[in-house]
């Protein structure tokens, strides 16, 4: 092709370009949420917390500039001054073309949604919400999810899972742990006989194989203490976490029925061990519709048997653990002080924590779909999270998440570190235990 | 002692000595109206005489200039609240709850406890500038609410014009040491998390200007002036001042033109807000109440 066809096609390009920009649509968001825009003076205190951009050090991925680049595009797209407007064309206001959408949905979708800067912004604004609430925009006009996360979703959508395993998979675990004789007898489906409590094991747990050992254990526990529980069993379904952290609109479809579920149920507590399924059934089905029962973290429900005489801890473990606090728990839910509190009542166990802990724990960097979007990145985060916890001098590194648990496996094997991984569950487990 | 905490008390003990220095110089005695009439019958304005200037043209470009850096103003913000308007869902999570709201006006708005913990220059770059700026225009406010309901003149020698110099001078000051410290760690330490856009560089500009002529202002009246107590509340006026006294120009003029040009500036201020990043002023407070609001109902579910 000459310089001159080249120059063509590109003119041609150019003015063809504006025409296929889909506008935003931002009705999900609040008017809070845009203003909270312009509350970012652009301090910079973000990055130096940011696990991404510690990674990555591109100011594409800085809430900074993801909130500037967001309020440019709906300039450029609404108001008095947007492209196409009289005072717009006056002032020279540039359309927003597709390449800059393109970049800024890889960016915005370039974050664990952990929080992190919610917590140190001066302006307090709820970044989080705001990312998934523009993260919502994008999808809805077709600019996100990643490429590679859409399967993630289409098997939520597909398979009530996002691990694309099939639906009659999701009790596989307790079939195995009961064959494996790790337990008496599989929980009982709750839908079929009452109980107070209701089970939620969560996708994490129950499908994959490294990690089933979470659920294995809470069972355990259960039993012993003679809790008056259930599981759903194959009518469990994807609490709609994975959707919502991505801004599709059909986590309300999943959480309406879950919530119709759940509420049928007559339960009065549900508890969980997934930070993730914790957070969303706890804080984000209630902005949908309320819910009849309370929800519990399983370390506060044990925190509560123990306490009550249900549950008795009677092995010591002589061990040096460090707590990774998960962000859904901790940052999103303010959980901070319960797995502590279960972890010093475990006989044997010394605590030692990390440089960053609590609403300053460094993220493992799994969760928001950054693992799925951004393997490498995630595996750099979780990388300097194993280092933090190997400076303690502790032998194990404990957390109360499988979602973590994953995350952090990671950068244990990258690193060939000498740590071991483990759910607190295994701890309260091992502690129950019946050596004879 | 912190290189911040050191800065400051520079800062801080420089303006005290040139303050001694200022007022050692000459006798006090008292400002009488014939001063003002004196200084004020120079031919050197607009017509010939100060009072032609002032009421045909000083004002008169004044009021212009307000009515244009009003409409800007208004058009910014309308642009702005159609953009805030676009959101549809809810700004709160439950009622609003104005206990936590007030705590966080304190705590977090005003005392920006936040930043204070991680960084004792930033906190004092931002208490200097928002503080000052807020009080200033706090003071400005009820100043200007007295004149009108109750026709008290702060503008003639009295002991409210006295009050009004002193508190325009100290908020003036704390937004000038909030400057001075921003531009060291912007543009002299080059904070790693720092990023210079244009609109930084304007907002910073705007309001260093603002500050600069303000002082000026009151510098050209006290050359002009006899030393005397009164004059004392304008303490950066009167720092600047002796500097100038020494120079024998007509400094009554000079000050009649600056005005002018102070006022433009302090407008066209105005009328930037709604487009640069000074947004934050009115944006920040209302971000950081409305958490506190979620917060307490989140903590209460």
């Amino acid at each position: 092709m000459s310089e001159q066809e080249e120059k063509k096609v590109d003119k041609e390009k150019k003015a063809k370009e504006p025409t296929d920009i889909k506008k935003l649509i931002v009705d999900n968001l609040s008017p809070r949420q845009l203003i909270e825009l312009d509350a970012c003076s652009r301090c910079g205190e973000c990055l130096e917390w940011c696990p991404v951009y510690n990674q990555d050090e591109r100011e594409g991925v800085t809430p900074r500039s993801k909130a500037t680049r967001f309020k440019k595009i709906l300039s450029s797209q609404y108001g008095l001054f947007r492209a196409d407007s009289l005072l717009g064309k006056l002032f020279r206001k540039k359309k927003v073309t597709s390449e800059e959408l393109h970049q800024f949905a890889a960016d915005l979708y370039e974050c664990s949604t952990c929080r992190q800067c919610h917590f140190v912004c001066p302006s307090q604004i709820d970044t989080v919400e705001l990312w998934e609430g523009i993260r919502r925009s994008l999808v809805d006009a077709g600019y996100g999810p990643l490429e590679q996360q859409k399967s993630l979703i289409q098997s939520v959508k597909s398979y009530d899972n996002p691990w694309g395993q099939p639906r009659s998979s999701r009790t596989r675990w307790s079939k195995m742990a009961k064959r494996q004789k790790k337990i008496h007898q599989e929980p009982t489906d709750i839908t079929k006989k009452k109980a107070d409590v209701l089970y939620y094991v969560g996708c994490t747990a129950a499908y994959d194989v490294n990690v089933q050992a979470v659920a294995v254990n809470t069972i355990k526990i259960l039993d012993a203490a003679k809790v008056n529980y259930g599981i759903l069993g194959l009518k469990e379904k994807c609490c709609g976490s994975v959707l919502l952290r991505m801004g599709d609109r059909e986590y309300e479809r999943i959480a309406m029925e879950n919530i119709k579920q759940f509420n049928e149920l007559g339960i009065k507590t549900m508890i969980t061990s997934c930070a993730g399924c914790f957070k969303t059934i706890r804080n984000d089905y209630p902005k949908i519709e309320k819910l009849n029962f309370e929800v519990k973290h399983t370390v506060e429900f044990l925190i509560d048997i123990i306490k009550s005489g249900q549950l008795k801890l009677k092995n010591k473990l002589n061990m040096k653990v460090t707590y990774h606090d998960p962000c859904h728990l901790g940052r999103h839910s303010g959980v901070y002080d319960a797995p502590r509190e279960l972890l010093t009542l475990i006989p044997g166990i010394e605590i030692i924590e990390m440089d960053r802990t609590r609403e300053k724990s460094r993220c493992c960097g799994a969760g928001g779909g950054l693992k799925s979007g951004y393997p490498d990145i995630q595996n750099e985060i979780s990388q300097t999270r194993i280092k933090e916890a190997e400076a303690t001098g502790a032998t194990e590194l404990v957390s109360a998440c499988p979602f973590c648990y994953q995350g952090l496996q990671v950068g244990i094997q990258a690193l060939d570190s000498k740590l071991i991984m483990r759910d607190i569950t295994e701890l309260v487990s091992m502690a129950i235990e019946d050596k004879s | 002692m912190k290189l911040t905490g050191k800065i400051i008390l520079f800062v801080l003990g420089i303006l005290f000595l040139f303050n001694l220095s200022a007022s050692a110089r000459e006798d006090y005695g008292a400002i009488t109206e014939q001063d003002c009439e004196v200084c004020h019958l120079d031919s050197y304005y607009p017509g010939g005489d100060f009072f032609e200037a002032e009421d045909n043209y000083k004002w008169k470009i004044f009021w212009a200039m307000t009515a244009l850096a009003a409409v800007i103003f208004l058009v910014g913000m309308t642009n702005n609240f159609m953009l805030w308007r676009l959101g549809k869902s809810s700004s709160l999570r439950g009622k609003l709850r104005w206990g936590p709201v007030l705590k966080s006006i304190i705590t977090e708005v005003i005392l920006e406890k936040r930043i204070l913990k991680t960084s004792f220059i930033r906190w004092s770059v931002f208490f200097g500038i928002s503080m000052g700026f807020i009080f200033l225009f706090i003071v400005f406010l009820a100043f200007i609410s007295l004149k009108l309901s109750t026709g008290l003149d702060f503008i003639e020698p009295s002991s409210l014009h006295l009050t009004l110099d002193l508190l325009l001078d100290l908020f003036g000051a704390l937004i000038m040491i909030g400057i001075f410290l921003a531009i060291i760690r912007r543009y002299v330490l080059k904070s790693a998390q720092m990023e210079n856009l244009t609109q930084d560089t304007v907002a910073l500009i705007f309001i260093f200007l603002i500050i600069l002529s303000g002082f000026l202002l009151e510098g050209f009246r006290c050359a002009t002036l006899p030393p005397s107590t009164a004059l004392k509340f304008s303490f950066m006026g009167c720092i600047i001042g002796s500097w100038l006294k020494p120079f024998e120009l007509p400094w009554t003029v000079y000050h009649y033109y600056l005005w002018i040009i102070h006022g433009f500036i302090s407008l066209a201020f105005i009328a930037y807000i709604p487009f640069g990043k000074i947004r934050h002023f009115i944006a920040c407070p209302i971000s950081i109440t409305a958490t506190a609001s979620d917060e307490a109902n989140v903590n209460q579910e």
